[in-house]
């Protein structure tokens, strides 16, 4: 069956396998929940110019992937959006961003970058302890070697972005929007 | 089937209803119990493909995340309906996320990764595919039992066993009410039949209830009673008359009879006194006349003498007559002395007493077998022989003559041509051939009436013209018959049978 299929499932099984054990390495379990953070995010139609307009998804700071994410999201597809990874160092290019990962600690640059996409339709994801707290939608951690997320529902709203329930289902913590600043 | 036949009608009628409600229910009822049952399977495996579909959705997010936990948990909520026997929650790459029941190795096998439905080995599996974001992330497999269809089944059977008697039952009811109107008048019709046939009572009737088949029946059956009715009496009238006229007859005929016999007796009295009455006078006449002859003979001249001799020979002839006529007459009026006959000695004793009359004509007489024993009068029977060797004697031109006496056996009696009926108490049948000049057929019966002669009175020797009279009269006495056959010119043959 694997030989049948396209590469990126082998990748794909690769990380996966590594969600529930992390043994392939940390950023490339990740990088698979980034990509299937997408998968149940629901953007305003204002965030895109057409229906085949890509997801960008934004790596603040140094790229902890080392081209995995690249590799994992080459030639996918979330509906009819292609997928895109761009590294960004300024916090002026971030508008443009669907996604933003953060795996920086917190930084003044950070904040301000956080701030500029608060009210913006992006999906704030960083795995730096206190992110939500500093205005973050998806706060990844590990925990006995396993990967876990928790949302602020908050922050999503301020963003106009729907996060699936079946996402939130699976978060460790969800806090609930209406709490916002 | 010869059973069913045999059954009485109201049994029939009985089973043909019941057999008929029963088919036609049962018949309806399978039909929608089919329809039903198609429909339920539909309804069931829509209801299970939603459930599949719900599953599905659920396991999104666990099959993105790889999260075999949530995607237990999402199957464990499968324990609320008791007839999804086995659910398994499939990766793209064919392996198990999850199963239901929990940890159960189950037997579903790695499915095509798109939705389907099928009916197999007692139960419905359904695959749903789990896709996100537009793409397949895997497979969602429930089994369900079809207890629910089968105890649907179950219950629509029961229900249609239940409704099928129940109409069974109903139409039973109906049937014994209305099959009356078919059975009474045909069970009467029956009843009255049975009856015609054991008393032979034709005015009987069936009653008619209707003007259908079984009404035309029943004035069918009533116009052949009458018809048999009408004929019986006809029939009835006509032996009736028929025996009060063989009554009228057969006392019209003792009358006759008792008359014929008077008469018979009144012949057979006259004759004698006549007869007996002649002779005196016819005496006087012979006497005076021989007187004449012997006194006067020397003065009366040859032509007178001649007459004389004419008158006393025919006096003579008279006198022969005369006694011929007392001999019948006796023969009609003396009783039979019956007796065990033995007729060769009786016929010997005959032809001993003619010897030289047939040693004068030259006549040879034969007798081939013994004569029999029987009944009968010696010497009247003596008195037939010698009458009829007499006349075979006489009416002979041959230069040879010979006379047969004989008993013909029955097969030859049987074969006898004249033979007339005879009474089944006859002793034999005795004959008397010859070969003389043979009797024309047209004289059979009249060469036995008296004084009747086929010849000149001097040919063939004469005689009274009273033997075969006297032998009729004397077979009639032994209640026999007599009769002949004859070719002329080659010979006679009388028949007695006694």
């Amino acid at each position: 069956m694997a030989c049948r299929c396209p590469p990126w499932l082998a990748v794909s099984f690769a990380l996966c396998a590594a969600t529930v054990a992390i043994g392939v390495g940390e950023y490339e379990a990740k990088a698979a929940f980034l990509f299937n953070f997408a998968k149940f995010c629901e953007w305003p139609p204002t965030a895109f110019s057409d229906p085949s307009s890509p997801i960008v998804i934004c790596v603040y700071g140094p790229d902890p992937f080392g081209g995995q994410l690249d590799a994992l999201v080459a030639r996918e597809k979330v509906d009819e959006h292609p997928l895109l990874v761009r590294s960004i160092s300024a916090h002026t290019t971030a508008t443009s961003c669907h996604v933003l990962f953060s795996a920086a600690p917190e930084t003044a640059e950070e904040a301000a970058l956080l701030a500029a996409v608060e009210r913006l339709p992006v999906l704030t994801v960083g795995d730096a302890p206190g992110f939500l707290e500093r205005g973050g939608i998806i706060a990844l951690g590990v925990e006995d070697r396993r990967i876990h997320f928790d949302v602020d529902l908050a922050a999503a709203e301020r963003s106009s972005l729907v996060l699936s329930s079946k996402l939130l289902h699976l978060a460790r913590s969800v806090r609930p929007a209406g709490a916002g600043p | 089937m010869r059973g069913f036949r045999d059954l009485p009608i109201r049994r029939k009628l009985m089973i043909v209803v019941a057999l008929t409600t029963a088919v036609a229910s049962v018949t309806a009822n399978a039909v929608l119990l089919g329809i039903d049952a198609a429909r339920f399977r539909a309804h069931l495996e829509q209801e299970i493909a939603s459930l599949a579909r719900l599953v599905a959705e659920g396991e999104e997010a666990p099959l993105s995340f790889r999260d075999a936990k949530a995607a237990q948990s999402a199957l464990d909520a499968l324990a609320a309906l008791p007839e999804i026997v086995s659910a398994a929650v499939f990766t793209t790459d064919g392996s198990k996320l999850a199963t239901y029941p929990r940890g159960s190795d189950s037997a579903l096998a790695p499915p095509a990764f798109r939705f389907s439905t099928l009916f197999a080995d007692g139960g419905l599996t359904v695959v749903q595919p789990v896709t996100v974001a537009g793409k397949v992330a895997g497979a969602v497999v429930l089994r369900s039992d079809l207890r629910r269809l089968h105890r649907r089944l179950r219950t629509q059977a029961l229900t249609t066993a239940g409704v099928v008697a129940f109409a069974v039952g109903l139409a039973l009811l109906v049937s014994t009410f209305l099959q009356r109107t078919i059975t009474r008048p045909l069970l009467e019709l029956a009843g009255t039949a049975d009856k015609v046939a054991q008393r032979g009572d034709y005015g009987l009737r069936a009653r008619r209830y209707g003007a259908d088949e079984l009404g035309r029946l029943v004035d069918a059956f009533n116009g052949i009673l009458a018809q048999i009715a009408a004929r019986d009496a006809e029939l009835q009238r006509a032996r009736d008359e028929l025996e009060s006229r063989v009554a009228d007859r057969t006392a019209e005929l003792a009358l006759r009879n008792e008359e014929l016999a008077r008469s018979n007796r009144d012949l057979d009295d006259f004759a004698y006194i006549a007869s007996h009455d002649l002779k005196e006078p016819l005496r006087g006449i012979h006497n005076y006349a021989t007187f004449l002859l012997e006194d006067c003979g020397a003065i009366l001249d040859e032509d007178a003498l001649a007459k004389l001799r004419t008158l006393t020979r025919l006096t003579r002839r008279m006198d022969a007559l005369i006694d011929a006529l007392l001999y019948y007459s006796r023969v009609g009026r003396l009783d039979l002395a019956i007796r065990d006959v033995d007729l060769d000695e009786a016929v010997s004793e005959v032809i001993d007493s003619l010897h030289i009359s047939l040693e004068e004509y030259g006549v040879e007489v034969r007798i081939p077998r013994r004569l029999p024993v029987i009944r009968c009068d010696e010497a009247r029977i003596g008195e037939v022989y010698r009458n009829l060797i007499v006349n075979a004697m006489k009416f002979n031109d041959k230069p040879t003559r010979w006379i047969e006496l004989g008993a013909l056996s029955p097969e030859e009696a049987a074969r006898s041509q004249g033979r007339p009926a005879l009474p089944p108490d006859t002793q034999a049948v005795l004959y008397v051939k010859d070969n003389g000049i043979g009797i024309p057929e047209r004289h059979y019966e009249s060469i036995f009436r008296i004084f009747k002669r086929l010849h000149a009175r001097e040919q063939y020797g004469g005689g009274n013209g009273a033997g075969l009279t006297i032998v009729k009269k004397i077979i009639e006495r032994h209640n026999g018959e007599v009769w002949v056959e004859s070719s002329v010119g080659e010979g006679t043959t009388f028949f007695i049978a006694l």
